[in-house]
């Protein structure tokens, strides 16, 4: 028994300290593709922050963060998981097919969010305000969980909203059910729809507004991406090999001016994001508290004005066909009343297109006044 | 620093290590030392002042029992370390506890103190304490050189979270110990199978718990169970966990300590549990409480009373909360039950019954000790034992799916087996395979105790608050 634990001994302090040598070495990274976020860097030393524990803490976030091969050791743990039969992780399940789909707790705020959304109609009376409350691939795809899973019905949250909101209510449930079997209708590795998934909301949104939906065949529909992997991958580190496949949804000779705060395009997408890591970013340039998109195609005068989340920046891009101007506000960038904004602007048409996962957490719903 | 972590086992251990092996013997306590010094100053650099207090308190006290034959002079200075001893640790531990207490018994409302509990405060001054008891009652001498004693309270593998060193068992090695490679690797090996048990299965296990605690109002009462059973697993995982990578960093330095924990879920009754559960805590209150007030060689009555007031004791050391009172009178009165009623009927008993009636009553013990809010252990309580809820559903197979083999793993750990096993095959013919398979084992273990810890951020240490 001695002799083996002088191996043992001697192995894994040769390990420890080649481990050492290389994070000395190794060039520091300051952002994680993979995680989004900035890495901790060396900090500097502070008398008050050493006193108090945060330049520990900070160092030792540091050493984490900046271990040699510390995504590579991240899927490790994930691996480990995977394989002794754990199939949620960060609060993703591995589903199958090589989905990734994250839980749905049990909604919290639902009663607070109907109530400032009421109180928001009640304030615009004149304004036609409808809803979209998207069902994630939690439940479209439920089918794919692992054997065991707990979740809450987004079907019956989404029905609960719809039920007590005074705002009309559009449901794009069933068309999506119907059409997974067709078209792959949200990401495997990212918690959005696809832009398929999008295409479907559309046409029900256009049904309830009497608007002549496009039909798939007359979109130029281009693969811009083949290599995304998501917000869901980045949550479990599972899966790189399964990557996504981005669509566009695009009319032959479109003409737009999609107005920022800080910058003016003609086009509703940006493709720099597609050589990133955050390829959905690619649709409306990723979230802006406020875009005016003009269709110079369209001379119908109809204006409509959306309020967001990002399941929206895939989604408008279809619509925008069928508008002449098209105001998108995201309550989470922007701080000013809306209905200073409705009125200033004489809105008549407003859309609230969120998906039923992150509305209940969303920051940006809950300042919509 | 807690022992599980990148900075810890990649950058302060081996430095240490490197530089405590490459001076002359006579400078290794003052390097030890230094490096202890550092090691506590990182969690904590405005305490470190009250464990040098305590060591300089208690190291001049045994010199002056060592000068002092007379009586009433030693009895003084006993009477005084204890009393400064407790009260430093009182203060920081207990003060808002007893305010809070009082603001709800007399309606008063003093503001609370707030202080955050210095780390390890619980060791130290009872080793200091210890010490001069031992030097009071003649069973050690009094340590005449300032550095051995400042190491032997600051001693970095056992600082934070035990076991208590008593300056008896390490006194010898202070002056003169064998630092070999011997000693080094298996001291090694003991501290990788410490740092296997915290990283992959008490930290495992506490994510479980958690996860099951934060909604446990809408699981079914399974879960539940399942809930306090990796409670269980988590807490012995940790701390005994903790024992053993002190208890091998020690054999890495050439001290040899107390072993802490003997498979104490093994158990036949609970009053074998606490002979096996943090040893070196039971011993303390019985050399240092229950003998001196007279033991079990007094009337039965004041055996019983000297059983509660131990247990109300060891209760109260474990948190400043009242949960933590009621944990330790609820096995005191076992004990005293055992001892005096259920000893003749649970001999009868067949083994399989007598584990299963240990396993309970250890369990309904970490319930209580897992909530310090009332409220709460009645909620759960009563929707574990199946009222208000479902006995088993989905949410029972989620879980259990997702943890069963970390539980079938915690379980088998808890046991002996392994070493038994591990004892057989060392006399058989092939125990070279079986060695080749604990070496890869070691190795792929250590990869993936990176990469739990590089990833985790939940790497919260339970110990801290005592």
């Amino acid at each position: 028994m001695e002799k083996i634990n002088k191996y043992i001994a001697i192995t894994i302090s040769i390990l420890v300290l080649s481990f050492s040598g290389w994070f000395i070495i190794n060039p520091k990274k300051t952002f994680s593709e993979n995680e989004f976020r900035y890495l901790e860097t060396f900090p500097t030393f502070h008398i008050d922050s050493f006193l108090n524990g945060e330049y520990i803490k900070k160092l030792e976030n540091y050493f984490n963060d900046q271990f040699p091969l510390r995504d590579r050791f991240v899927e490790i743990k994930t691996e480990v998981f995977y394989y002794l039969g754990n199939r949620f992780i960060n609060d993703v399940y591995i589903a199958k097919d090589h989905f990734l789909i994250q839980q749905f707790a049990r909604p919290e705020n639902s009663d607070k969010i109907i109530n400032i959304l009421n109180t928001f109609k009640e304030k615009n009376k004149d304004v036609e305000i409808q809803m979209i409350l998207s069902p994630t691939a939690t439940s479209i795809y439920q089918e794919l969980l692992p054997w065991y899973h707990i979740n809450y019905s987004e079907k019956e949250v989404i029905d609960y909203y719809y039920k007590n909101l005074n705002i009309k209510g559009i449901d794009i449930f069933d068309i999506l059910m119907e059409e997974k079997e067709n078209y792959q209708l949200f990401y495997r590795t990212d918690h959005h729809w696809t832009t398929y998934g999008a295409y479907f909301a559309y046409r029900r949104y256009c049904e309830e507004n009497n608007i002549t939906p496009l039909e798939i065949e007359d979109f130029h529909i281009e693969l811009v991406s083949d290599d995304f992997l998501g917000t869901l991958y980045s949550k479990v580190f599972y899966g790189a090999n399964d990557k996504d496949t981005i669509y566009s949804f695009q009319l032959e000779n479109s003409n737009f001016t999609v107005e920022y705060l800080d910058k003016i395009t003609n086009s509703l997408y940006n493709e720099d994001y597609l050589t990133k890591k955050d390829k959905y970013s690619y649709f409306l340039d990723n979230n802006h508290p406020f875009i005016k998109i003009t269709n110079h195609n369209v001379n119908n005068g109809k204006e409509l004005l959306i309020i967001k989340d990002s399941y929206a920046n895939s989604f408008i891009p279809i619509l925008a066909n069928h508008y002449e101007k098209i105001h998108v506000i995201d309550p989470r960038y922007y701080n000013m009343p809306i209905t200073d904004y409705i009125k200033d602007n004489d809105i008549k048409n407003a859309l609230l297109l969120y998906n039923v996962n992150s509305i209940d957490t969303d920051q940006g719903v809950i300042t919509i006044r | 620093m807690v022992f599980s972590s990148i900075p810890f086992i990649f950058f302060f251990l081996p430095i240490f290590l490197i530089i405590y092996y490459v001076v002359p013997f006579k400078a290794k306590n003052v390097i030890l030392l230094i490096f202890s010094l550092i090691f506590y100053a990182w969690g904590e650099p405005v305490y470190i002042l009250l464990m040098v207090f305590s060591s300089v308190l208690d190291y001049v006290n045994g010199r002056l029992l060592e000068k002092y034959e007379k009586k009433r002079i030693r009895n003084f200075i006993l009477l005084e370390s204890v009393i400064v001893n407790l009260l430093l640790l009182s203060f920081f531990k207990y003060s808002d506890f007893l305010i809070e207490s009082i603001n709800s018994i007399f309606n008063t409302s003093i503001p609370l103190l707030n202080l955050p509990l210095p780390i390890g405060i619980s060791f130290f001054t009872f080793q200091t304490m210890s010490y001069t008891i031992d030097v009071y009652r003649k069973e050690v001498p009094a340590e005449k050189s300032f550095i051995h004693f400042m190491t032997y309270v600051s001693m970095f593998p056992q600082l934070i979270a035990g076991p208590i060193v008593r300056y008896e068992t390490v006194h010898k090695e202070l002056e003169n110990r064998e630092i070999n490679l011997d000693n080094f690797s298996n001291g090694l090996v003991r501290f990788l199978e410490g740092l296997f048990k915290k990283v992959l299965i008490a930290n495992t296990l506490g994510f479980l718990w958690i996860s099951i605690l934060n909604d446990f109002t809408s699981f079914s009462s399974m879960t539940l169970f399942l809930g306090i059973l990796s409670f269980a697993f988590q807490i012995y995982f940790d701390f005994s966990g903790y024992s053993d990578m002190a208890i091998g960093m020690g054999k890495m330095l050439g001290f040899h300590y107390l072993e802490n924990f003997n498979y104490p879920y093994i158990s036949k009754s609970i009053t074998e549990f606490w002979r096996r559960w943090h040893i070196s805590l039971s011993t303390f209150f019985k050399d240092y409480v229950y003998i001196p007030l007279g033991g079990n060689r007094c009337s039965t009555i004041k055996n019983i009373r000297n059983i509660l007031i131990v247990w109300m004791l060891t209760g109260l050391w474990h948190g400043a909360s009242w949960n933590f009172i009621i944990w330790g009178i609820y096995f005191g009165i076992i004990l005293i039950l055992e001892k005096f009623v259920l000893k003749k009927y649970l001999e009868k008993m067949p083994n399989f019954l007598r584990h299963l009636y240990s396993i309970l009553l250890i369990l309904i013990g970490w319930l209580i000790f897992a909530f310090e809010d009332m409220n709460v252990l009645l909620e759960y309580s009563k929707r574990l034992f199946g009222f208000e809820t479902r006995f088993i559903d989905n949410d029972f197979l989620f879980f259990i799916k997702n943890y069963l083999v970390f539980i079938v793993i915690a379980m088998i750990f808890s046991t002996p087996i392994t070493r038994i096993i591990k004892e057989k095959i060392a006399k058989a013919r092939y125990k070279n395979i079986y060695n080749i398979g604990i070496f890869i084992s070691f190795l792929f273990l250590f990869m993936i105790v990176i990469s739990f810890l590089v990833s985790d951020t939940y790497n919260p240490f339970l110990y801290f608050r005592f």
